[in-house]
């Protein structure tokens, strides 16, 4: 497995966790209130970070520890060619697609329910479905022969 | 011109000319009542149905007056040059939606939040096919 899928992978289970644990406290928060709670910038930013923190620190991991096997290629990590650039167009040009029809099925429940905490969170939660599908799809097409 | 080129210029000019309709009639609105007016479902499926109707007409008038090219599956060249415009406006979208998130955060106002998402998914798609036709006339 490459440097850049090992980093895609991580960053799909970082994304899926943060998002969860977001999505937790969320629930917990609207039980308590017996309504859905208005999202706040502090938790909103705390997610965002930790995306961002438990993906670097991935893709730190994961060069160092390739790099110090016996007989690492000096080009461990470097090597993004004209076949990775490709695949991550038609990764994200495919996830692209999932987050807009998540965010469709997002503006009509907001249609019908009228409450934008909903429509924040079903956005977020496209957002979510749209990062980890663009990472999944990178494996999946690392792995098929272009 | 090749179909694919020549319908990337026509949902340029559906969707902008649809888009400014929809977005003028929200100004209008929103001067009227004096604060942002919700989203109308009648109003929205005449405006996916505008789009629809006149991307069908568009093709239709494409393909009668090239049957051969309009029938021809899409090569090499123009599958990379559809991934690359649809990754770039991919991302001007998710800059769009975090800001449409973070003024719902500040603002707390949902009518505003779905607007601007909206205009995302509609500038979005305006710059998905004008960078298409960017990348067929660059020969990218």
């Amino acid at each position: 497995m490459s440097f850049w899928e090992k980093g895609y992978l991580a960053t799909a289970g970082a994304v899926a966790l943060a998002a969860s644990a977001y999505a937790y406290i969320i629930w917990q928060r609207s039980v308590e209130l017996a309504a859905v709670v208005a999202p706040d910038a502090a938790s909103f930013v705390t997610y965002v970070a930790v995306i961002v923190v438990l993906s670097a620190l991935a893709f730190i991991i994961i060069a160092s520890r390739d790099a110090t096997k016996t007989g690492a290629d000096d080009a461990l990590v470097d090597g993004y060619d004209e076949r990775d650039r490709m695949i991550g167009d038609m990764a994200n040009s495919q996830s692209h697609h999932v987050t807009s029809v998540g965010v469709y099925i997002a503006l009509l429940a907001f249609i019908v329910h009228g409450s934008g905490n909903v429509l924040f969170y079903s956005v977020l939660g496209a957002l979510a479905l749209g990062e980890i599908s663009m990472c999944l799809l990178r494996v999946f097409h690392y792995n098929r022969a272009y | 011109m090749a179909f694919q080129e020549k319908m990337a210029w026509a949902m340029v000019g559906i969707l902008t000319v649809t888009g400014a309709l929809y977005y003028a009639w929200v100004f209008w609105a929103t001067t009227q009542l004096g604060h942002l007016p919700p989203p109308i479902l009648p109003f929205l499926v005449v405006y996916v149905v505008l789009i629809i109707v006149a991307a069908a007409l568009m093709a239709a008038g494409f393909a009668i007056t090239n049957p051969s090219e309009a029938n021809a599956p899409l090569d090499e060249r123009e599958r990379l040059i559809q991934f690359k415009s649809a990754a770039q406006s991919g991302r001007v979208f998710g800059f769009l939606i975090v800001v449409g998130l973070i003024d719902f955060a500040v603002f707390q106002n949902g009518n505003r939040f779905f607007h601007i998402a909206f205009a995302a998914l509609i500038i979005s798609q305006i710059l998905e096919y004008g960078l298409t036709v960017l990348f067929y006339r660059r020969g990218t």
